[in-house]
């Protein structure tokens, strides 16, 4: 009970401390929207006649999942941020759990995830994007970006736990959030990669992410790459939190 | 308030082939105030964090209001708040938005929370700035808030990690006078520090400590008279017969840094300095008598001198 009630105020502070950052919030949501709109204005007519669909339907997805992992380079600065200045040790000095900040933090750059996924769907409905599938489908595509963001907040945490310095946080996630976007069958369709990069594209869980919040907004199968993408999750849990608890206590 | 003590025998702590605390013992009384004096790097901080749980012994024990650090370390974080050497507030959020934000994860209620901030910004003079973004505040406003974030729940032993380093002279006497005010209330208090003038004002009892050990403990009234009262500086030249001129007279003169200096001075010795200078004929450009800095402190207690840059220590000497 102690533990969630932290948890719930940690959380919020996380929450707080975003929505009062305006920089941070101009770039988590502009930066992915500035993206959306470049890749269809230069892409667009080109994929539309390569792949069968239109490219919003595939690039809204991508553009949305990449929302939540380039969200999860301020939470690595954030909490290494907390780390160095003190605050994570007064915390502690306050025999508050150790569960509880870090629960605390991830809830509340979660929520942070799905509320930019949101404001970033709804823009990307300007520009064409639908969903329609039904309204369960929609709250699936959400839980969905959730499952992805869990991915990335861990890696973000663990990363803090071990850089030296913000540089360093920023770089080690900056770098493979841009690989794993510019790897993926969102911008271009996997059969226009070389053949020898095409499993990695495959296999890219923004890939599979965004093959499921495909199929769960515009239609097409969503079993399978939800259970992969539910995979990557699992194996994120099981070598991330117990990484990051270890660091962490 | 009273009841909570500290007592720390033997400590040791070592991070890898680096021993930071060797066999450190020494205790606060319930309702005192002893001060850690020592340079940087003496192992101050990491006293602290081994009293606060912050990190785990590797001998000794340590106490803090009867509550064993190793084997109930929740009963002394409910026993002490620890003011770290580095504002560990959140610098977005405002003063009040902070210290709401501690009151209630140390299980305050809302409405409790929101009051108690009240009265620590008001006790604190943050008032005027307590609905400001913690980023714009100065130095000594942050360390208060900092201060009061750890007094948001009453606790009989208060840990103040270096509470002044890095403020503006003005900002350090808020502190001292925020500290002085905590004296009152009867809060034990440990607090560690580079100045011996702030040991000397705030503390009942000086723990000196140099490379992770105890070399000195006493009042402030006794060390000072083991290191020989204040300091008399001389400006003057030609200074070879300023030196000559004073050691006829008096012990402890010694040419340091382009000055003459006189250990073990008070008024008396100036007296006797300015009727030396007169009688040979000098005229000094500055006399003055000041505190030991430190390192004199460090050199006339160890024999060798602490470390510290000479520069830093200016900053102490004053009133």
């Amino acid at each position: 009970m102690n533990t969630i009630t932290e948890t719930g105020l940690l959380a919020g502070r996380t929450l707080r401390r975003f929505a009062k950052s305006p920089q941070l919030v101009a770039d988590s949501v502009l930066f992915p929207l500035i993206l959306l709109f470049l890749m269809l204005l230069v892409f667009g007519e080109l994929v539309d006649q390569a792949a069968h669909g239109r490219y919003i339907d595939r690039l809204a997805p991508v553009i949305v999942l990449f929302s939540a992992a380039y969200g999860a380079v301020g939470t690595g600065l954030g909490f290494f941020t907390d780390l160095r200045g003190g605050i994570v040790d007064r915390f502690r000095a306050m025999n508050i759990s150790r569960v509880s900040v870090l629960a605390g933090r991830i809830t509340g750059d979660l929520v942070r995830a799905v509320l930019v996924a949101v404001v970033t769907t709804a823009v990307a409905y300007l520009a064409g994007f639908r969903f329609t599938q039904g309204p369960l489908a929609a709250l699936g595509f959400f839980a969905v970006v959730a499952l992805f963001a869990w991915i990335f907040l861990w890696l973000a945490v663990v990363v803090a736990t071990s850089a030296s310095s913000e540089q360093a946080v920023s770089g080690a996630l900056n770098t493979p959030v841009t690989l794993l976007l510019f790897l993926s069958s969102g911008f271009v369709p996997v059969e226009q990669f070389p053949g020898w990069l095409q499993p990695v594209v495959r296999a890219n869980p923004l890939s599979l992410a965004g093959d499921a919040l495909v199929g769960l907004s515009s239609g097409g199968p969503v079993l399978l790459p939800v259970l992969f993408t539910a995979a990557w999750a699992v194996a994120a849990t099981a070598i991330l939190v117990p990484l990051a608890v270890r660091r962490f206590g | 308030m009273h009841g909570g003590g500290v007592e720390v025998e033997g400590l040791r702590k070592v991070f890898g082939k680096k021993t930071a605390l060797e066999e450190v013992s020494f205790t606060v009384e319930p309702g005192a105030v002893v001060g850690l004096l020592g340079p940087n790097g003496a192992g101050k901080t990491t006293a602290v964090n081994c009293l606060s749980t912050l990190l785990p012994l590797d001998g000794g024990r340590a106490s803090v209001a009867g509550h064993d650090v190793t084997r109930d370390p929740a009963g002394v974080r409910a026993s002490l708040a620890l003011t770290g050497q580095f504002a560990a507030v959140d610098d977005v959020l405002t003063g009040r938005q902070n210290l709401v934000l501690f009151g209630r994860l140390l299980k305050l209620d809302r409405p409790a929370a929101a009051a108690r901030a009240e009265e620590l910004l008001t006790a604190f003079g943050l008032g005027a700035a307590a609905d400001q973004p913690v980023k714009s505040y100065s130095g000594g406003m942050r360390r208060r808030l900092d201060l009061a974030a750890s007094l948001v729940v009453k606790r009989p032993v208060v840990v103040l990690d270096e509470p002044t380093t890095g403020l503006d002279p003005a900002g350090r006497q808020e502190m001292w006078d925020v500290v002085a005010g905590l004296r009152e209330e009867g809060v034990t208090l440990l607090l560690t520090t580079q100045y011996l003038e702030e040991a000397d004002r705030l503390a009942d009892r000086i723990v000196l400590i140099d490379h992770g050990r105890v070399v000195a403990e006493g009042t402030p009234g006794e060390l000072k008279k083991r290191v020989g009262g204040q300091v008399c500086e001389v400006v003057a030249e030609p200074r070879e017969q300023v030196l000559r001129t004073l050691r006829e007279r008096l012990e402890g003169v010694e040419e340091s840094g382009g000055t003459v200096t006189v250990r073990g001075a008070d008024s008396d010795t100036l007296a006797e300095v300015v009727a030396a200078l007169r009688e040979a004929g000098i005229e000094a450009d500055d006399i003055r008598l000041r505190r030991p800095t430190l390192d004199e402190v460090f050199f006339a207690l160890t024999g060798h001198r602490s470390g510290q840059r000479r520069g830093e220590e200016r900053e102490e000497v004053g009133s």
